[in-house]
């Protein structure tokens, strides 16, 4: 057998073993619950100057073991400060010494991966993925047939590029043939080993014309070497032998980045981390606030003469008032004139145009004066020839491109869809949104096939010539359900990879039950309507959102920028707690359960669960811990008065996290007569997803009181993180929207590990509490506890939900420090008559402090999730020194 | 590599068929990896094995170990604070075997400490050392099947457990996916002491074997701290595990206490009855 034959054999080998162990199916879930794999091919295709491919082995079959190979992290380090811009791994084990392990160990420094292996089948490339790769090897001489063509669709449904490596002509044949948009010629022959540089370039010089992104392999380690590739029409030279065999691989890789030829940088867009929605056709004030209240970013009006829904230029700009500043207006033109254009931009005082039926982009782009300038591309036989028309219309100003259907010659609103798998491999290169044909049915499916940077909601979304609200608002959810499954919980209590049920066999029985009770109660009347009405009557809903006023935010460098507060300081008990005691214990009371257990941190879930047991006549026991107990007196006593045992927990740190593991354990012993009622939407599934869905009424009323007081939805919405119930419960109405999110974590005293909670910000990914969640942990999995002056905050895990929002890039995280939130609560105090929660006082904290990076037009919405009454020991303590600090 | 590995799930199924020959209960007894000191902690493994347990359990201390009762937690917070672990559980398995110990090695560990080191990495290393499988009172079955396979790729051996609240198909769900033993937790709570055996013990113990049918044998654990509790289970259950007990042992008086207690303690597994071992049918 050939050496390649029997690495080809032992790879298949090595595949059938790993999908006994995860199968393909598994292995498909895991990847789907990933975030998008870094850029390899647009990083190489784009830069400004030769790219270097630094290649990672510990041996090759050439060369033998490389003696004083560094290890994969010293060594992969070492490129990525050399300059080199993506890492290719050697993950094949048999000749080159390489494992899986190397490969995830270098996805950790940074750079884009190529898992560079003899892979056979899709399962591999899956799993490639899974492993942190970027990019997979295919190797067109290993790949009869349609394989070839086959991998290249799995590595694009993966979210993975692909670099097809070619040895001779037939084979550059094949790989342009199967649609390959990256190109390695390797100038290695794997029948023979035997390296030809000269002949390899006439090849790339070959594959020029096809418009592939095109890599130089094997053989090349001088600058000359660097010069003739470049010539040759290389975009990126991949090194590996010479580099290692150099005695010092980060000095050589720095050799070759300094001597890589210069090229024209290519500037494109930035993509997305979501699909931007884009409503057209929009022609009346209700399909205006249609529009505006579903959180589009572009309203289209048509403008083009003799089309469907085409209305004047003058009425757009009298629609455009009404967005208030939420969605962008663009003007829809179809085949236009320069003269055309610029005269309804000008009667519609509208910046922004999208343009259709042109196949190159008209040279007069260059010369309007726009904002946004919106490309229609239509489907093209493949992704290459797509890729060069987009770039050409991106060099023509284009801000964003749209790919529609093919076949209708009129082009635009053909109601036809382009293949998703071509705008998925499209996307991974530049963004690109797609069109025609999206309903609210079946928009979620082709965003999670295509990843689009855009989607274009059109007629589908109309009912009697209107477009219709619901719909629209049905649309825009679907559209921007999140890849990574962050957004909404599956059928195994997950969120993406996050959740889950991690609890001793005692407790899967009372979980089982309480989904059942839960998922029974959320849809029963009696159940929905006894909870609104304790909700108005007994909590005080809705709270109020409340204004800063612009003179106090002007002190803060506020330059017109509007903050919104959510008054949940003004429920029943001082907190939004009791949001989720009441629905919970409604629920005990539903069940059965005579007794009901709560941990409690700064006392206000233990209070307001002693307040909702009281009412509703049950039994309350909350398990607080002595340093809680300590720094939270009021509270205590509070929780004495309305009749419920506090027990004290002495164990560990005394503090929420100690009495989370109390309570677990009473529940254990107690499982038959107990309910547990969990402040936080943290712990095991179903809690997560009840919690929250009870705390999701304050972002519920938040939205719609922001958009009835702004006419639009708020720029950025704020919240404290801690386990993060108050900020799940804001959040979740705001996941469709534009609106960006930012938990802010306790940052305490610093951010070494034992100073801070910041578990989303610092912390890794492990089990507590039931849950796969962030972690603050030691390296070898021994959680720490965390500091944060504010009770309620020091908590070292954080609820799965927010944990997946943060990975999946849809939840910023920041942090504030003691002192910072203390500034703030003073502040809050003095200029606003408000004296937050230090919890809170966080969130006002960061809103403060980002305000001037925000545009004057901005509003924020913060949730203010807690009074301040119970901090008052601690303010009096500690804020002489914090305002001193923040002064300073 | 992992057909080079001894089947540990064999190995520990051997282990409870010898003694059902001898007309035994098996006897397993749990130490705290590095409780009070690494040193220690091997020598009262060693005393456990030399003094007549069957298995040995080896704990790995976490921070935040929500099965447990007081005396476990708090060994375990003593060998955290001087820097006990994973790897000083690793360490002391890999002891026990340069010692000449051949019984199978169980580590009783919750998920995290693992997760750290990531699941494959740590399995690898628990094999290496001469584990024979893993106990996980935080990882129900079915909860993570990539884990199982994994651990079944290593010649690791999973137990997993059952409470007396287990619905029937739960129980199914963890006789199949158990490769060494099933664990029988006998009464709702956490683990340590318990002045009598819970009610119903036997009963569930007499009921989960039924439904085991020969597969895999049966031990109890949770709550078993004197030799009467375990004579009086020895009759129903294929091994009879303790814990707290054991650790309480070595607080008070060390290594030697810890042998002596286990000599008595599986002294109380010699069988009364004339049960036969469901799992010696095989």
């Amino acid at each position: 057998m050939s050496v390649v034959a029997e690495l080809l054999a032992a790879s298949r080998a090595r595949a059938r073993h790993d999908a006994r162990i995860v199968p393909l199916r598994e292995l498909r879930r895991e990847v789907n619950a990933l975030p998008p794999a870094r850029r390899f091919e647009a990083k190489l295709r784009y830069g400004d100057r030769l790219r270097l491919i630094a290649e990672v082995k510990r041996a090759s079959p050439s060369a033998a073991r490389f003696a004083d190979f560094a290890g994969v992290v010293e060594l992969a380090h070492g490129y990525a400060e050399a300059g080199a811009t993506a890492l290719s791994i050697l993950t094949e084990p048999t000749r080159f010494g390489g494992s899986d392990d190397d490969l995830r160990a270098a996805s950790a420094i940074g750079l884009p991966v190529l898992r560079k292996d003899f892979t056979t089948n899709a399962y591999q490339v899956w799993q490639a993925r899974a492993l942190g790769a970027d990019a997979v090897l295919l190797i067109v001489r290993a790949l009869p047939g349609d394989r070839l063509a086959e991998l290249l669709e799995a590595a694009g449904e993966a979210g993975l590029d692909a670099l097809v490596e070619v040895h001779d002509p037939a084979e550059l044949n094949r790989a342009l043939e199967a649609d390959a948009t990256l190109i390695g010629v390797n100038a290695r022959d794997l029948a023979t080993l035997e390296t030809d540089v000269p002949r390899a370039l006439r090849l790339v010089e070959l594959a020029r014309s096809s418009g592939a992104t095109l890599v130089a392999e094997s053989g090349l380690g001088s600058p000359a070497d660097l010069q003739a590739a470049a010539g040759a029409g290389a975009h990126a030279v991949l090194v590996g032998t010479s580099l290692l065999a150099s005695g010092d691989p980060a000095a050589a890789a720095r050799r070759l980045v300094e001597a890589a030829p210069r090229r024209v940088a290519v500037n494109l867009p930035p993509h997305p981390s979501r699909a931007l929605v884009k409503v057209c056709g929009t022609r009346s004030e209700a399909g205006v606030r249609a529009a505006v209240a579903a959180g589009a970013e572009f309203a289209g009006f048509v403008v083009a003469p003799r089309r469907r829904r085409a209305i004047a230029p003058e009425r757009a700009r009298d629609l455009a008032r009404g967005l208030n500043g939420g969605p962008m207006p663009v003007l829809v033109f179809h085949r236009p004139g320069q003269a055309e254009v610029e005269a309804a931009m000008t009667d519609s005082g509208i910046r922004s145009v999208q343009l259709s039926g042109f196949t190159e982009p008209p040279d007069w782009t260059a010369m309007l004066d726009h904002d946004e300038l919106i490309g229609v591309l239509h489907v093209v036989s493949g992704v290459r020839p797509a890729l060069q028309r987009a770039e050409a219309w991106f060099a023509s100003g284009a801000t964003q491109l749209i790919l529609e259907g093919a076949t209708r010659r009129e082009g635009g609103g053909s109601g036809r869809q382009a293949p998703l798998v071509i705008s998925r491999r499209l996307n991974r290169i530049l963004p690109i949104g797609i069109a025609g044909g999206l309903l609210p049915t079946n928009v979620a499916r082709s965003v999670a096939m295509a990843r689009p940077a855009l989607v274009d909601a059109s007629s589908g979304l109309e009912r009697d010539g209107e477009p219709d609200r619901q719909r629209l608002r049905a649309f825009v959810r679907n559209a921007r359900r999140d890849p990574t499954g962050a957004d909404r919980v599956d059928a195994r209590g997950r969120f993406g990879r996050f959740g889950g049920r991690y609890v001793p066999e005692t407790l899967i029985p009372a979980l089982d039950q309480l989904t059942a009770a839960w998922s029974a109660a959320r849809r029963d009347p009696a159940y929905i309507a006894e909870l609104a009405r304790l909700g108005t009557d007994f909590i005080g809903r809705a709270t109020p959102i409340f204004e800063i006023p612009p003179d106090a935010l002007a002190e803060r460098g506020g330059i017109g920028q509007r903050v919104f507060l959510k008054r949940e300081d003004l429920a029943h008990t001082g907190a939004h707690k009791i949001n989720n005691a009441i629905g919970q214990t409604l629920l005990a009371k539903r069940m059965g359960k005579p007794r009901v257990i709560a941990e409690t941190g700064a006392g206000q879930h233990g209070v307001a669960t002693a307040s909702a047991c009281a009412l509703l006549g049950l039994d309350c026991v909350v398990y607080m811990g002595t340093t809680d107990i300590e720094r939270q007196a009021p509270n205590v006593q509070r929780m004495h008065l309305l009749g419920a045992e506090v027990r004290p927990v002495e164990t560990g740190n005394g503090t929420l996290r100690d009495a989370l593991n109390e309570a677990l354990r009473d529940w254990v012993a107690n499982v038959e007569t107990t309910f547990y009622v969990l402040g936080s939407a943290a712990g095991p599934h179903p809690y997560p997803d009840m919690v929250a869905e009870l705390q999701s009424v304050i972002g519920g009323e938040a939205r719609a009181q922001t958009l009835e007081r702004l006419g639009r939805l708020p720029d950025v919405a704020v919240a404290c993180v801690g386990g993060g119930s108050n900020a799940i419960g804001l959040f979740r109405a705001f996941l469709d929207t534009p609106t960006r999110l930012i938990g802010v974590e306790a940052g305490g005293r610093g951010d070494a590990l034992g100073d801070n909670a910041a578990s989303l910000g610092l912390g890794r990914p492990g089990v507590l509490h039931g849950a796969f969640t962030m972690l603050t942990q030691t390296a070898d999995g021994q959680v720490v506890e965390p500091h944060s002056l504010s009770a309620g905050l020091d908590y070292p895990g954080v609820g799965p939900q927010l944990a997946a929002l943060a990975a999946s890039g849809r939840l910023e995280v920041e942090r504030a420090s003691d002192a910072e939130a203390l500034e703030a609560l003073y502040w809050l105090s003095r200029r606003c008559g408000i004296v937050p929660a230090l919890e809170p006082a966080h969130a006002v904290a960061a809103a403060l402090r980002m305000l001037p990076s925000l545009a004057a037009t901005s509003a924020l919405l913060v949730n203010l999730s807690g009074r301040g009454d119970k901090d008052l020991a601690i303010v009096e303590r500690a804020l002489p020194s914090a305002l001193a600090a923040t002064s300073a | 590599m992992s057909l080079l590995q001894a089947d540990g799930a064999a190995r520990v199924r051997a282990a409870f068929s010898s003694a059902t020959d001898a007309g035994r209960s098996a006897f397993v007894a749990y130490v705290m990896a590095g409780f009070p000191a690494d040193v220690s902690a091997t020598d009262a493994g060693e005393a456990a094995l030399r003094c007549g347990a069957d298995i040995l359990e080896v704990g790995v201390p976490f921070s935040d170990p929500l099965a447990d009762g007081p005396v476990i937690a708090e060994a375990a917070r003593v060998a955290l604070s001087h820097g006990g672990g994973f790897d000083s559980a690793v360490r002391m398995i890999r002891s026990l075997r340069e010692r000449g110990l051949d019984q199978p090695i169980l580590a009783m560990t919750y998920l995290n400490p693992l997760l750290a080191v990531g699941a494959d990495v740590a399995l690898r290393r628990l094999a290496e050392a001469g584990c024979d499988g893993l106990i996980l009172p935080d990882l129900p079955a079915g909860e993570m099947p990539g884990f199982e396979r994994s651990a079944a790729d290593h010649g690791l051996a999973l137990t997993f457990l059952v409470a007396p609240n287990t619905a029937p198909a739960r129980m199914e769900a963890a006789i199949n996916a158990s490769t060494g033993f099933l664990y029988i937790v006998p009464l709702l709570g956490v683990t340590g002491a318990r002045d009598r055996l819970a009610d119903g013990a036997t009963a569930l113990l007499v009921r989960t074997r039924e439904a085991a049918g020969g597969r895999l044998p049966v031990a109890a654990g949770f709550g078993i701290s004197t030799p009467e509790q375990a004579r009086a289970l020895a009759d129903v259950a294929d091994g009879i595990v303790v814990g707290s007990a054991l650790v309480a042992a070595m607080r008070d008086a060390g290594s030697n206490a810890v042998g002596n207690f286990v000599t008595e303690l599986s002294a109380a597994t010699q069988r009364t009855g004339a049960i036969r071992c469901a799992a010696s049918e095989r």
